[in-house]
């Protein structure tokens, strides 16, 4: 199978690959079925998350633990029992970013990140417990500058 | 902005067909009861937030993707 995506160009993929979000993603119930796409190979603190469902859907995603290290995202109860994730369930977590032309202007939510199962990849976007996060986090961080460091 | 203090069971009215009980309290939890008509849209505010937020970081300019995966590159 193949779908072209507004980004990356035509992607190849097998059924096994999709990344099914039961309840969609907020504001989006009914997309349901992603791939998650390396944005460049050697890189993946940032990712693709591509519709299959509409090709013109995509959402930039990053490690929320490269641009936050001591993120420590807590779950509601609902969304305990609505995941049924258990402490060793293998997840990965992702948080959306709106980008920005300069990228030091972009942000990323930190507050409602996707929880990636990497063995069903059953997935969820979730609402945190943690009053300290914002759906808009800047991350200044990022600036093409940081290698001069 | 208007402020009320209300008891378990205690009800305020907003117009004629709006109903909100406080049905329990626990810490820092409260528990409402919302009666009102279907067509009222009623919402938890941080959904909605979620929501216009993916929006937002669904209709990205090519222009801001170009700007990171510059930086990708670079890296």
């Amino acid at each position: 199978m193949h779908i072209n995506t507004p980004c990356l160009g035509t992607v190849q993929y097998e059924q096994k690959d999709i990344v099914t979000f039961r309840d969609g993603l907020f504001g989006f119930e009914t997309m349901t079925d992603y791939l998650l796409i390396h944005l460049s190979p050697e890189e993946d603190s940032f990712m693709c998350l591509q519709s299959i469902q509409d090709e013109s859907l995509y959402f930039i995603l990053a490690n929320p633990f490269v641009l936050c290290p001591d993120y420590h995202p807590a779950l509601r109860e609902e969304d305990l029992r609505r995941t049924d994730f258990q402490e060793d369930t293998p997840v990965i977590f992702y948080t959306i970013c709106v980008l920005k032309s300069p990228i030091d202007q972009s942000t990323c939510n930190l507050k409602a990140p996707l929880i990636i199962r990497t063995d069903t990849r059953n997935s969820f976007q979730v609402v945190l417990e943690n009053p300290e996060y914002s759906f808009r986090s800047r991350f200044p961080d990022l600036s093409p500058n940081r290698q001069e460091v | 902005m208007l402020i009320l203090q209300r008891k378990t069971g205690e009800s305020i009215l907003i117009g004629d067909d709006i109903r909100i009980t406080v049905t329990d309290t626990s810490g820092d939890k409260v528990k409402l009861a919302i009666e009102a008509p279907r067509s009222i849209p009623i919402a938890r505010e941080e959904l909605v937030e979620a929501a216009k937020s993916n929006k937002e970081a669904a209709g990205l300019s090519a222009d801001a993707l170009n700007s990171l995966t510059r930086i990708l590159k670079h890296d």
